[in-house]
């Protein structure tokens, strides 16, 4: 029992090392089968060698998942030997006492049977189902630590509808700097939009433009300095709230695999079904986008 | 198949049963023979359940297989390339999968070996497309492409890409060290240390910035314990990619889309250097980068409306000309 505790255990604590060269592997056979890549890897050739890089990763994978699988087949060899043993040593003794009249034969039939079925419950199932038990545990260990992470109050909720009207938006020496990193990225920024005027952001790679976009929408929210939306601390909204404020066109946007109107939809989610229509340059006039 | 199962054993169970109680057999009979059957068709269920169910789930990856294996492989001829027989474009039309309107339609261009050339027009005007069939990596739906001598659909793919490179408009973002990110367009050469330095250095890849914490070995994915790149700082990765490729002809798509103006001066002049000789395609929408061509290619709706370089589209006052001005335009 002890022996599959800790056998358990380690099985679980192997398969999350595989489980690390298997996640490689499987980004690696994607690179190489996907139609994204398809242009880089026609014109640049690299399938071959990151076909080798692939194996390499799968190898590994494999032979630690091979050692976890030999090790418990040793295991439960030699509790086969041990339950065979045992076995041995009662069927001779049954075989003495038919001989000697004291059983008859139809039942040391019967009990071999049931001994026999027995010896394999005790040994070979009860070891394999505490393996099992002490490798689960194991894993909701871990997904508890996963839950237990912080979660940002409603991250998931929708936008408030109908809209709150943006007035001001007022930067006071804001510092920032993403987390995990020494460098500031913005240093004492300052400035104030209003309502109804267009502005530009413009700047040099690096220079903080996206991440001011990023702080507005509230993707970040440990910063020095002072954020006013319509005069009230960014950090007083709710995530709804500011959903509902900001409607952004990315840099690096995403193509949904879906039809052309749930694509552009989905930037106004409280109204999904609703219809579109695109003005088209050619035609002059406006066209529905249907499904 | 369990309900089939269930019946027998039942009455068999029930047959042996009724021996039992008419006295034909003894009781420890009876267990003995319970047992063996009970285990006889246990075996027989594993056998016929999980073999049956093994072959009837492979069965059809086994089909898709073939059917993959059946595909047609390209093969080709292997023909020497001969640099200054330049580019022929002859009629080439092309049409996209489960399309029916031309992407590109009668087109004809001759590009000499060592030119720089550039292709504008609107969005969908067949720019992309026209540089994937010169580079061969789609082939016309008529017409016939002829680079350096050789025939693009005709040569096989080993010797079609020998010698060209490209920065993509679409570059892949690998998530893998930015040494492999660089030298992944090539990985039959991997220059020395000093060499790489330098196309870092032509490409703006700033070595020493701190998000690299390890240099060059830097993992360049938050997936495998690295580092999120900016746009900017993936284009450069993607530049220095396409020049560590050794080529005589080269395509840039769109390579300075995510960069700021100064840097984009900084790197065409960069490129300009570096492709003294070579022959150089490239795909832009700011005319101010197509400037520095030796000849433009203006593109409308898959054709080709006017070439020439800047001075001489400038004076005919065409298409290029409307362009060209909307775009400066916004900087006055």
């Amino acid at each position: 029992m002890i022996v599959a505790v800790r056998g358990g255990r380690a099985t679980y604590e192997a398969n999350k090392i595989a489980t690390k060269y298997q996640r490689k592997y499987q980004y690696y056979g994607g690179v190489l089968t996907s139609r994204e890549s398809s242009l880089e890897r026609s014109l640049f050739g690299y399938g071959l060698r990151l076909n080798d890089t692939w194996k390499e990763n799968f190898e590994m994978a494999r032979k630690i998942n091979f050692k976890t699988i030999s090790k418990w087949i040793l295991r439960s060899s030699i509790y086969g030997i041990i339950s065979i043993v045992v076995l041995a040593v009662i069927i001779i003794c049954l075989i003495y006492m038919t001989i000697q009249g004291i059983i008859s034969i139809g039942i040391f039939i019967s009990l071999i049977n049931a001994i026999y079925q027995l010896s394999g419950k005790m040994t070979y199932e009860l070891s394999s189902q505490m393996e099992s038990l002490i490798r689960n545990r194991e894993y909701i260990s871990e997904v508890k630590q996963f839950l237990d992470l912080t979660e940002v109050d409603g991250a998931t909720h929708n936008p408030v509808d109908p809209p709150i009207p943006f007035e001001s938006l007022q930067f006071t020496d804001v510092w920032f700097k993403y987390p995990g990193t020494d460098t500031y990225i913005l240093k004492g920024l300052s400035f104030l939009l209003e309502k109804g005027k267009h502005y530009s952001f413009v700047g040099t790679n690096g220079s903080g433009k996206s991440t001011i976009i990023k702080l507005i929408i509230g993707l970040y929210t440990e910063y020095e300095g002072e954020i006013l939306l319509n005069g009230k601390s960014i950090r007083e909204y709710s995530q709804s709230d500011l959903k509902s404020i900001c409607a952004i066109a990315f840099q690096d946007y995403s193509c949904y695999f879906t039809s052309i109107h749930d694509n552009i939809a989905l930037g106004n989610i409280n109204h999904f079904t609703r219809s579109i229509w695109i003005f088209s340059g050619k035609s002059k006039r406006d066209c529905p986008v249907t499904k | 198949m369990n309900a089939i199962t269930f019946v027998f054993y039942g009455s068999i169970l029930i047959l042996f049963t009724r021996s039992l109680l008419l006295g034909n057999i003894s009781t420890a009979a009876f267990a003995a023979i319970f047992g063996s059957i009970d285990s006889m068709f246990l075996f027989f269920s594993i056998v016929l359940n999980r073999n049956i169910s093994t072959v009837s789930n492979n069965f059809g990856l086994v089909r898709n297989y073939y059917r993959f294996c059946k595909l047609d492989v390209s093969h080709g001829i292997a023909k020497k390339m001969d640099i200054d027989a330049g580019i022929q474009l002859r009629d080439i039309s092309f049409v996209y999968p489960n399309k029916e309107i031309k992407a590109l339609d009668a087109i004809n261009l001759d590009i000499q070996s060592g030119e720089t050339i550039a292709f504008v027009g609107e969005n969908g005007s067949g720019k992309s497309t026209l540089v994937k069939i010169i580079a061969g990596l789609y082939h016309p739906t008529e017409g016939t492409v002829t680079v350096f001598g050789r025939d693009c659909v005709q040569e096989s793919m080993s010797n079609r890409y020998e010698s060209v490179s490209a920065v993509f408009q679409n570059f892949q973002k690998y998530k893998m060290s930015l040494r492999t990110n660089i030298q992944i367009s090539d990985f039959n050469y991997t220059e020395a240390e000093p060499e790489l330095e330098e196309l870092a250095r032509v490409a703006g890849i700033d070595i020493n910035n701190r998000s690299l914490t390890d240099g060059y070995e830097t993992m360049l994915s938050r997936d495998f314990d690295g580092v999120d790149l900016s746009i900017g700082q993936w284009q450069r990765v993607a530049i220095a990619r396409g020049l560590h490729r050794k080529s005589t002809l080269v395509f840039l798509d769109e390579p300075t889309a995510s960069i700021d103006p100064i840097e984009e001066c900084e790197l065409f002049r960069q490129f300009i250097n570096m492709s003294k000789g070579h022959t150089t395609i490239i795909v832009t929408h700011r005319l101010g980068s197509a400037k520095i061509a030796d000849r433009i290619c203006v593109l409308d709706q898959g054709r080709i409306v006017e070439v020439g370089n800047h001075d001489v589209l400038i004076e005919k006052n065409g298409i290029y000309a409307t362009l060209y001005r909307s775009q400066a335009k916004w900087y006055d």
